[in-house]
């Protein structure tokens, strides 16, 4: 996805799997990950 | 009037420098010093987000020839308090004066607020109120008392919020950036939710488990 003027990407309501969600961004300037864990 | 008297001693000590008065109402008094400059928090404190526009356009449609700085904004953020949706704008708003401050909300109030400063450029300057947390004796908000919570960093300095990343990307351009935003909300009740990235890269992708999403 384009990033805008503001260099913000957004995703807006991304499904989530219930349990262990491994969540990366991968840029050309780098990238950046995350560990989300859905419990309903 | 004070100002008037501290406005020519100012001037008196250093002709060369300009003086500024930052102020939260609007008055005659603003026209004293050589630039003025308003402390305003819509969307925390009061209002909408987006009645920032409105407020300012409304002074620049009454005073043309006049610049307006914006001397304070911001809003609160708790890194322990979370949401997974960015919405700044929509009712109920987390009470800024009560202990309910997700980070999300201050991301939401930053990303708004730098796009309207920029469309606006008979804005001569802006000052994120705060770069960091600070001691604010009284005060019983977000997930600490006696702090003011509107800091981009944390209190101690180790932690930088998300909002910072969003100013880092935009006005360091010398250092590449790509930050994701919310990291720390691990632990979750809702399987939907927005998700963000700030970065100085022309374009970003997103994977959930291996598998792109929207590309």
């Amino acid at each position: 996805m384009n990033t805008d003027k503001y260099a913000t990407v957004i995703w807006k309501n991304v499904k989530l799997n219930v349990g262990k969600n491994i969540v990366e961004i991968r840029t050309s300037d780098g990238n950046d990950t995350a560990e989300w864990t859905v419990k309903i | 009037m004070i100002t008037s008297e501290l406005n020519d001693i100012a001037h008196q000590l250093d002709p060369s420098r300009m003086t500024v008065c930052a102020n939260n109402v609007e008055g005659s008094f603003n026209f004293i010093t050589d630039a003025m400059a308003f402390n305003k928090y819509f969307g925390w404190y009061y209002n909408k987000v987006e009645d920032f526009g409105p407020f300012y356009d409304n002074l620049h449609a009454k005073y043309p020839n006049t610049k307006f700085g914006l001397s304070e904004y911001g809003a609160g953020a708790s890194i322990t308090q979370h949401v997974s949706q960015f919405v700044p704008e929509e009712d109920p708003r987390p009470s800024s004066r009560g202990p309910w401050h997700p980070e999300e909300k201050q991301t939401a109030y930053h990303i708004s607020h730098i796009k309207m400063i920029a469309e606006r450029d008979y804005i001569w300057g802006t000052f994120v109120w705060n770069m960091f947390d600070f001691g604010s004796k009284g005060r019983n908000e977000g997930d600490t008392p006696n702090i003011n919570d509107k800091g981009l960093v944390t209190y101690d300095r180790k932690i930088r919020k998300d909002a910072f990343y969003l100013y880092k990307a935009n006005w360091n351009k010398k250092e590449k950036t790509t930050h994701l935003c919310s990291k720390d909300y691990t632990d979750r009740k809702e399987d939907v939710t927005d998700i963000i990235a700030f970065t100085t890269a022309p374009s970003a992708s997103l994977f959930i488990n291996g598998k792109q999403i929207g590309k």
